[in-house]
C-alpha cells in the first residue's frame, strides 16, 4: 500500500534548516565551560621523549594541562582493532597523534598554553607509501600488542590479509582467449563536512555521570568504546546527538572529540567544549583509503569473463580504524556486478604514517568500482566492443552468483539500470571549440547494503501514541542531512494512515533511544525503516486490539484515518487520544516496539557465503564530458543516472543523494587529494584542497529505477553510498573516449591530463 | 587589549559593542549576539558558510572584523524571515528539497539574497556563479539553483 510512502514529503527538519534554528555541536554552550586545546604531534614518526606542560600551566587562564602521564589508566580505543591511544606516551604514528589537552577559560588563552609545551622527541624513518611499509627491512609503526596476522611480509605493518576464492581462477585464465591486466591507483580524500568536529561535555559528580553532545554517525557504539576508554559503565555516559548534524559522509563512524570532552569534564570539575579547526580536522580524523588494485580479466572472443583475480593494497594510514574492513570488501567487490564463474582475491591491509583511513562513502566499493569499471572499459574498448553492450554480456541477473557466492533472487538492477540510463542519455553533444573534444563514458556498479558479512546489524524503534493524539516515533538512527528522520516519519504515517505532520521524533540521545546501528553502509533506509514499520504495525495492532475492547468490533470493520479509529459503517468513532488514555488507564499502553535483525554469513577462508548481504543496490551513470586539449580541463557537461533503490521512499530525498553523491564522486575524479609528503599533509585547508563548486558541476539528471522486492520496507533499498560510486570511473571512462588517454590514477587533474595527452602526441609523431 | 566603540545595525536593531581589534565580525555575530545560523567552517572566506549582508553587500564574516562593520547594516539568516513570514527563497528551498545537513543554508540563503537583489532574473548559469563562493557537500547544487530559480520566475507554490 502506497499512502504517504514515494511522495515528496517535504523534509521533516528544512523548516528550521532555512531559518538557522538548529544548534550543531559548535553551537552549544553551558554557563562555566572551559575551552580545549589539543596539542599534536610535531612529527609522523616519532619517539617521545619528554612533554613538559609546566609553563603552559602557570599561564593565567589555564585550569588544565594533561599528557598522557597524567593518565596512564586510559585504555585504547578504536573501531574494531583497539589500537589508538588517547594521548601518545612513547611514540607517535602520525601528525595527529595527540601530545596534551589544554582546558582554559577561553580559546585563545588555551591556544597560547599549547605553544608553551615543551616536546623533546627524535625522529624516526617516515613510511608514507606502503609498498614501503611491507618491505621486511621497514621499521614497524606498531611494537607490541597488536593483532597481527601471520604473513609473510614484514610483521609489523601488514595489519590483515584477507582472501576470497570462487571456483578455479586458473582454469578460468586457460578457457580465456585474451587476458588483460591493469593496475589503478586511487587517494586520499577528506569528507569535508561542513561542520567540523566539535562538542561539549558535563560531568556531574553527584551522580557520577557525564553527558556528551557531539554528533555521531552510531551513538551507541561510541558510547561503548568511550565508556571502555574511561573504565566506566555504559550508563554512566549519555550521549545526546546536537539538534544537528552537518554532513558526515563516513566520517563520525570515529571517535573524534568525543573521549577527550568527558574526561576533561571530570577532570576539570567544569564543563567543557572543543572545536576543532579545519586544518586540525583534516590532519587528525580519517580519510578516505588510498589503494592499489592489480586487476587481471580472463574473456573469450565472445565477450564472455571467465576468470577474475584482484589484487588490493590498501593505505590504512597511522591506526586500523576500518580500514582492514573496507580494504577487504573493496577486494571482494573488485570484479564488479558481472557473473563470473572463477573469482580469485588477495587484500593487504598495511600501516603506514600517514593520517589513518577509514570510513567513507562506499567502504571500498566506490575505489574498488573504479578499478574494475575502468578495467571493464579498457577490455571493451581494445575489444571492440561496446561498452553497454559488453557490460550487459556478463551483467548481473536473477539468479547470478555474486564473487562472495551469494545467488541473487530478487530486486537485481543492472540490466535495467544500464538501460534507463542510456536511453536518458541520448547521444553527445558538439564541442565548443575545435580545440575542445567530447566524450561519453559510461559505469555501473552494486553495493551491499548493511554490514553484511556475519557482522551483527539490527536496528530497533519504538512508536507511541501520545495522549494528545500524536504518534512518537523513537529512533537513534542519525540524521546527518539524508533524511531518514523524514523517511521514518512517512513510512510510520503510512502504516497508520495519519498525516506526517501529527507525528513526532524523539531526539537521538543513548538515554531515551534504542540502539538503531550506524548511519552508514547505506542501511537506514532498510534497517531503521524496517524497525519503524515492525513498531508501527505493532502499534497498529495494539491500536485495533484497544478498539476491539472498547467499540466491541473486529478488524475488518475498524481503521484508522488521520488519528481516528474509525468504525466501518456507523458514525461511532475515537481519537486516538481517547483511545491512548483509556489504554493507558487500563495498564496496557499503546506503546510498540520493532527490531530489525536479519542474518547474513559468510566464510573469511574464501569469502564465501548464502547471504553476504541482504540487498543491493544498483547504478548505473553515463557521463558526457569536454576536455581542453591545451589545458588539460575537464568540464563535466552531463551526469545521467539510474539507481535502483527497490521503491523511493522520498524520491526528492534519492535524487538528493544521486546529486549530491554524483558530485563527491566528480570531485574525487577530477580535483580531490588530500597529498601528504612523508606523511605531512600539505594542503590542510579549503584554499589548497578544492572541493567541487557550483561552477563546477551540471545538472544531475536522475532517473529513479524501482525494481522493488528488495527487503527494505515497501521493497525499498539504501541510496547513500551508491548514489557516487559509478561517478568516478564514467568521467574517466569519458575523458579516454574525448581524447584517447588511458589514465589509472585519480584525480585527474588537468597537469595529468596534459601530460598525457602530450604523450599520447608524441607516440603518435613516432609511428 | 585595548577596545574600540562599535555601532551597528543587525537585522535592523540598532547595537553598540565595545570590542577588540582582532575580534572577527562572525564571532561578534555568533559568540557575542547569540545569532548561531551564521556558520563558520573554514575561517578562510573559502567555503561560505559564515556569508552575511553588509549594507546590501555578501560579505565572508569571517574575513571581516567587527570594528570593520562601524556604521554598518548587517542582515543574518535570522533576520532573512520569520517561521510565520518565510523569505521566498527559504521557501522554495524547502520546497525544492534544497536542505540535507543545513549547515551551509544559512549562508547559501544570504548568497542567493544578494544576486537576487541585485539580478532579479537570472539565468541557470548566473545563479551558479553567484553561488561560486558557497561551498555544499551534499547536495551536488542541483535542488538549491532550482529553488533560487524558481524564485526568480515567480514559480513558488503557496
Amino acid at each position: 500500500m502506497k499512502g504517504y510512502v514515494g511522495k515528496r514529503i517535504q523534509k521533516v527538519d528544512a523548516l528550521d534548516k532555512v531559518l538557522g534554528k538548529p544548534l550543531y555541536s559548535v553551537d552549544l554552550d553551558m554557563e562555566g565551560m572551559l575551552y580545549l586545546k589539543v596539542l599534536y604531534s610535531p612529527h609522523p614518526h616519532a619517539l617521545i621523549k619528554k612533554v613538559d606542560a609546566s609553563k603552559a600551566r602557570e599561564l593565567p587562564g589555564v585550569v588544565k594541562v594533561i599528557t598522557a602521564a597524567d593518565v596512564p589508566w586510559l585504555k585504547t580505543y578504536g573501531l574494531i582493532f583497539k589500537d589508538q591511544e588517547v594521548l601518545v606516551k612513547e611514540k607517535s604514528r602520525y601528525l595527529g597523534d595527540r601530545l596534551a589537552v589544554v582546558a582554559a577559560e577561553d580559546e585563545k588563552t588555551a591556544r597560547q598554553a599549547l605553544k608553551l609545551i615543551e616536546v623533546d622527541y627524535e625522529p624516526l624513518e617516515v613510511i608514507s607509501d606502503p609498498i614501503r611499509a611491507m618491505e621486511p627491512d621497514a621499521p614497524r609503526i606498531h611494537e607490541s600488542g597488536q593483532v597481527l596476522c601471520d604473513h609473510p611480509y614484514n610483521k609489523g605493518n601488514v595489519l590483515a590479509i584477507d582472501h576470497l576464492v570462487k571456483g578455479d581462477v586458473e582454469a578460468g585464465f586457460a578457457e580465456a582467449d585474451h587476458i588483460f591486466e591493469n593496475e589503478f591507483r586511487t587517494q586520499h580524500v577528506d569528507h569535508v563536512a561542513l561542520e567540523l568536529e566539535a562538542g561539549m561535555a558535563f560531568y556531574d559528580s553527584d551522580t557520577d555521570c557525564y553527558t556528551l553532545w557531539a554528533p555521531c554517525q552510531w551513538t551507541h557504539d561510541i558510547q561503548t568504546d568511550v565508556a571502555r576508554v574511561l573504565g566506566i559503565r555504559m550508563d554512566q555516559l549519555r550521549i545526546v546527538q546536537p539538534g544537528a548534524i552537518g554532513g558526515a559522509f563516513g566520517r563520525r563512524e570515529d571517535i573524534s572529540v568525543h573521549i577527550i570532552l568527558p574526561l576533561m569534564a571530570k577532570l576539570t570539575g567544569r564543563p567543557v567544549k572543543w572545536a576543532m579547526t579545519r586544518g586540525e580536522s583534516m590532519i587528525m580524523m580519517t580519510k578516505r583509503t588510498p589503494f592499489i588494485f592489480r586487476l587481471k580479466t580472463g574473456i573469450k572472443k565472445d565477450g564472455t569473463i571467465t576468470a577474475w583475480q584482484s589484487e588490493v593494497i590498501g593505505d590504512s594510514g597511522a591506526y586500523a580504524s576500518t580500514a582492514g574492513s573496507i580494504i577487504h570488501q573493496a577486494m571482494y567487490v573488485s570484479s564488479g556486478p558481472y557473473d563470473i564463474p572463477n573469482v580469485k582475491g588477495v587484500s593487504y591491509t598495511v600501516y603506514t604514517n600517514n593520517t589513518y583511513s577509514g570510513a567513507m562513502r562506499g567502504f571500498g566499493a566506490t575505489e574498488a568500482a573504479f578499478a574494475y569499471e575502468r578495467q571493464m572499459d579498457c577490455i571493451a574498448r581494445d575489444m571492440g566492443w561496446d561498452p553497454a553492450e559488453f557490460r550487459l554480456k556478463n551483467a548481473f541477473r536473477i539468479g547470478s552468483c555474486t564473487s562472495n557466492g551469494q545467488i541473487l533472487t530478487t530486486s537485481v538492477g543492472t540490466v535495467d539500470t544500464i538501460l534507463t540510463a542510456r536511453e536518458h542519455f541520448g547521444g553527445k553533444g558538439i564541442a565548443t571549440a575545435p580545440h575542445k573534444k567530447r566524450g561519453v563514458g559510461m559505469a555501473t556498479i552494486m553495493f551491499g547494503c548493511g554490514y553484511g558479512e556475519g557482522f551483527p546489524d539490527h536496528s530497533i524503534a519504538g512508536a507511541k501514541v501520545t495522549d494528545d493524539g500524536r504518534i512518537l516515533i523513537s529512533s537513534a538512527a542519525a540524521d546527518v542531512g539524508q533524511g531518514v528522520k523524514t523517511i521514518m516519519v512517512q513510512i510510520a504515517a503510512n502504516v497508520l494512515n495519519i498525516p506526517p505532520e501529527s507525528i513526532d521524533l524523539a531526539d537521538s540521545d543513548t538515554a531515551t533511544t534504542r540502539n538503531a546501528g550506524s548511519t552508514s553502509a547505506t542501511r537506514q533506509t532498510i534497517f531503521s525503516g524496517n524497525a519503524v514499520k515492525l513498531a508501527a504495525e505493532n502499534l497498529l495492532g495494539k491500536i485495533f486490539h484497544r478498539g476491539n475492547v472498547e467499540l466491541g468490533r473486529a478488524y475488518p470493520e475498524l481503521s484508522t484515518i488521520d488519528g481516528d479509529l474509525i468504525l466501518h459503517g456507523t458514525t461511532r468513532q475515537m481519537s486516538l487520544g481517547e483511545l491512548a488514555k483509556i489504554a493507558r488507564d487500563k495498564g496496557e499502553p499503546l506503546e510498540a516496539e520493532g527490531c530489525y535483525f536479519p542474518r547474513t554469513d559468510i566464510d573469511y577462508g574464501s569469502g564465501q557465503g548464502d547471504v553476504v548481504y541482504v540487498a543491493y543496490t544498483y547504478n548505473t551513470q553515463y557521463v558526457e564530458v569536454e576536455v581542453d586539449t591545451e589545458t588539460g580541463e575537464v568540464d563535466v557537461l552531463r551526469i545521467v543516472a539510474a539507481p535502483d533503490v527497490g521503491t523511493a521512499i522520498n524520491p526528492t530525498g534519492v535524487e538528493g543523494q544521486s546529486e549530491g553523491g554524483s558530485v563527491m564522486g566528480l570531485g574525487m575524479a577530477l580535483m580531490e587529494e588530500q597529498i601528504f609528503n612523508k606523511g605531512i599533509t600539505v594542503n590542510p585547508d579549503l584554499s589548497t584542497y578544492l572541493i567541487p563548486t557550483s561552477l563546477d558541476v551540471p545538472d544531475v539528471e536522475t532517473i529513479i529505477v524501482e525494481s522493488g522486492d528488495a527487503c527494505g520496507p515497501f521493497g525499498a533499498k539504501g541510496i547513500g553510498e551508491p548514489a557516487m560510486i559509478p561517478t568516478a570511473p564514467a568521467i574517466f571512462n569519458a575523458i579516454e573516449d574525448a581524447v584517447g588517454i588511458r589514465l589509472y590514477d585519480m584525480p585527474a587533474t588537468p597537469e595529468k591530463v596534459l601530460a598525457a595527452i602530450k604523450a599520447k602526441d608524441r607516440e603518435v609523431e613516432h609511428e | 587589549m585595548a577596545k574600540y566603540p562599535l555601532d551597528l545595525v543587525v537585522n535592523g536593531s540598532k547595537y553598540h559593542f565595545e570590542v577588540e581589534a582582532d575580534l572577527r565580525l562572525v564571532d561578534l555575530l555568533r559568540e557575542q549576539m547569540k545569532l548561531l545560523g551564521t556558520k563558520e567552517s573554514c575561517g578562510k572566506g573559502e567555503c561560505g558558510a559564515c556569508t552575511v549582508l553588509m549594507d546590501g553587500k555578501s560579505v565572508a564574516s569571517c574575513l571581516v572584523l567587527a570594528i570593520q562593520a562601524n556604521g554598518s547594516e548587517i542582515v543574518t539568516v535570522e533576520g532573512l524571515g520569520g517561521e510565520e513570514a518565510l523569505h521566498p527563497l527559504q521557501q522554495a528551498f524547502i520546497q525544492h528539497g534544497a536542505v540535507q545537513c543545513g549547515f551551509c543554508t544559512p549562508g547559501m540563503l544570504m548568497s542567493a539574497k544578494y544576486l537576487l537583489d541585485n539580478n532579479p532574473r537570472p539565468t541557470r548559469e548566473e545563479i551558479r556563479a553567484g553561488l561560486a563562493g558557497n561551498l555544499c557537500r551534499c547536495t551536488g547544487y542541483v535542488k538549491i539553483i532550482d529553488a533560487i530559480q524558481a524564485v526568480a520566475e515567480g514559480r513558488l507554490e503557496q
